[in-house]
């Protein structure tokens, strides 16, 4: 043995060291993953920005039973103003907690009738990014809409079934446009900058209000 | 070693047979490993080799009415056992509402947990099963069923292994779905049971819990119910089940005497 | 065989050994599992504000007796019910807070969530309070001392924010509690007291 006709180290290992990059590359890869399953798609990640009175479209595929489906829905933010306190299922108005104030977004909605549309969610934003959800349950269940982008008589079907898509034909069909309010309870001091509306998460409307 | 080349090694003078195979065994460690281990092969043969040992099952522990034993982080002295149609007949604060188409099975007992986190449901709920019973309903509240207009839906009944019960506490009639640590409660164990046709002694087989983590995610936790302990213990009607069985034997005899009566009179 | 080669030996035994050294140290510099899964604690007192990452929480009132009235039932015990009254004020998003716990000195636990015990807490938006109540029950024998662990998410306070809380428990209040029939739980309301 003599060391000069020997090739050196890096020859040697010429095809481990090709083949490092790669599986370095892969195994960051495969680790990240979880980047995507639990937290990008998690949360409110994808912004689609618009200002007030723009049409501003959302689409996106979604999962039923039934397979996969695509809906597309349009949303025209109309105006944010100082709303009254929504009226119970007796009539009365909701008591309003001390420290907080309505607010009400008004928005048209444009949408295929037959798409389900009930698990849609609006949300405001301030300056400081603090957000405050529309949440049916805030003050007790049965004093809010459970649903805040569609008409409580005419909700239009909350599937994709045969059956849940007769019982929105019953029901009255959505109309295939409509304006709705949406009352949002906020802090006292809190000023709406954006309006967030999504079906699902990471895709978002995001509305600046003038 | 590197270095040494067999140019080094000295010419040594031939040896004995009996010599070199001692110089050969002493000089390398693998042959002599080898050899104590076939000894100790051929030492265990008169005990049965290595062979798998038979698994004996202990017999159940006899377990005592009125003593505490512990099973995993619980301790639980078991104190008597009573049958019922309607353990809480007459109370206005009613969470047991009367058996149809049977009785409630009732092993009064303290509880207690020893541990410094709580006792889980799935040790509370696995603690003990009836024997040689027979139809027992599912769970305690899973008895035949009667609507509105009278139509009877019945019970599923299962083997006693698998009966399950729920524990109620005494002081309100609640259900325990888990105990804190440190926490003492007089309990009922309540089991459902099709009829009331029960025997005069009650046997309940008791398990033991295992501690040790989960084979998917490492958490620890009480696991592997495994029947350890038996115990038996007269069963009779509650104090209020054996005033209301008093009062029909009662009635039954006073109208047996008025029918005997008519039946004289009638043949006077 | 040269020298070279020796030498080449000797200096490939030294620095595998000095690797196998660094990576002791590196391990032994490295949070174990405990330390890694360790909350962030804040201690705090009763009517004091602590934040906890998603708001800030401030207990008010501890109370306790031998019963509970709540909205779902009268839960009467041979323990004690304690009935905590703390206010949470979300700070970003909206949320509630959904992890409550009692822990004694010698390091029992019992949650809000557990067995018969009750967190009543909903959510609220960002900067408006919400008034909430949790009863757990309790063995007397034990919670002299004991404090209050208040996280935003239930099960999981690993990693999370955690207020820790002094509840002042002598055992002149234990001797209070236990003569004391009956606490009474309400729901979450919202708004500040």
């Amino acid at each position: 043995m003599t060391a000069t006709n020997r090739p050196s180290w890096a020859q040697r290992n010429k095809w481990g060291l090709i083949l490092l990059l790669p599986a370095l590359v892969l195994a960051l890869a495969a680790a990240s993953s979880r980047v995507q399953l639990f937290w990008w798609g998690a949360d409110l990640h994808q912004p689609i920005s618009g200002t007030q009175g723009r049409p501003l479209v959302l689409t996106d595929t979604f999962h039923a039973p039934e397979g996969y489906f695509k809906r597309s829905v349009e949303v025209t933010l109309q105006g944010v103003s100082p709303g009254q306190a929504p009226l119970t299922s007796l009539g009365k108005p909701v008591d309003t907690p001390s420290g907080s104030k309505w607010v009400s977004v008004a928005l048209h909605i444009k949408a295929d009738p037959k798409s389900p549309l009930s698990v849609c969610q609006v949300a405001l934003r301030d300056g400081q990014g603090r957000q405050a959800d529309y949440d049916p349950t805030l003050l007790g269940m049965g004093t809010l809409r459970s649903s805040p982008c569609v008409p409580e008589d005419h909700p239009g079907p909350s599937g994709m079934s045969a059956e849940e898509q007769a019982e929105a034909e019953t029901e009255g069909p959505r109309p295939a446009e409509y304006d709705i309010d949406v009352p949002m309870l906020v802090a006292d001091r809190f000023e709406a900058k954006h309006v967030l509306f999504w079906l699902n998460p990471p895709k978002y409307l995001k509305i600046s209000v003038r | 070693m590197a270095g040494v080349s067999d140019a080094d090694v000295p010419q040594e003078p031939r040896d004995s047979w009996s010599s070199r195979l001692v110089k050969h065994f002493l000089g390398h460690p693998l042959p002599a490993v080898l050899v104590a281990l076939v000894c100790v092969i051929a030492a265990t043969i008169p005990f049965g080799g290595f062979a798998r040992a038979e698994v004996t099952k202990p017999g159940l522990k006899q377990l005592e009415v009125g003593v505490e034993h512990t099973f995993g982080p619980l301790k639980l002295t078991i104190i008597e056992a009573s049958w019922d149609t309607d353990p809480q007949h007459g109370q206005t604060d009613r969470q047991i509402y009367p058996s149809v188409g049977g009785a409630y099975l009732m092993v009064h007992a303290k509880i207690r947990a020893v541990g410094k986190s709580e006792v889980p449901f799935s040790v509370l709920n696995n603690v003990m099963r009836v024997q040689n019973l027979g139809s027992m309903f599912a769970t305690a509240y899973t008895h035949d069923s009667i609507s509105d207009d009278g139509e009877v839906t019945p019970g599923k009944t299962v083997p006693d292994e698998e009966a399950e019960y729920t524990v109620a506490n005494m002081a309100d009639a609640i259900s325990l779905p888990s105990i804190g640590p440190g926490m003492t409660y007089d309990v009922v164990f309540i089991f459902g049971h099709r009829g009331t046709d029960f025997p005069n002694e009650l046997t309940l087989h008791t398990y033991d819990f295992t501690w040790r983590a989960s084979s998917i995610d490492g958490s620890f936790d009480w696991r592997d119910p495994e029947v350890n302990g038996q115990v038996t213990m007269p069963l009779k009607p509650s104090k209020a089940q054996q005033q209301r069985l008093d009062r029909a034997s009662q009635r039954a005899a006073r109208k047996a005497a008025r029918e005997q009566h008519k039946h004289k009179r009638a043949h006077r | 065989m040269s020298r070279r080669t020796l030498r080449t030996k000797a200096l490939t035994g030294v620095v595998a050994l000095a690797v196998v050294g660094i990576g002791q140290l590196l391990t032994s510099h490295l949070p174990d599992e405990l330390t890694e899964l360790r909350p962030f604690e804040a201690a705090g007192h009763i009517d004091e504000s602590v934040d906890v990452r998603t708001g800030s929480v401030r207990v008010q009132t501890v109370n306790g007796g031998t019963s509970l009235r709540s909205p779902i039932a009268a839960m009467r015990t041979s323990n004690l019910w304690v009935v905590i009254a703390y206010t949470f004020t979300p700070s970003q998003t909206t949320t509630g807070l959904f992890s409550i716990e009692m822990v004694a000195a010698n390091g029992m636990r019992w949650s809000g969530t557990a067995s018969r015990n009750q967190n009543l807490c909903t959510s609220s938006v960002p900067g408006l309070p919400i008034q909430c109540q949790a009863a757990i029950e309790v063995p007397a024998d034990y919670i002299i001392g004991a404090h209050l662990e208040l996280a935003p998410t239930a099960d999981l306070t690993q990693y999370d924010a955690v207020a820790v809380i002094d509840l002042e428990i002598t055992p002149d209040v234990v001797a209070d509690w236990k003569a004391n029939p009956e606490v009474t739980l309400q729901g979450s309301t919202l708004g500040a007291s």
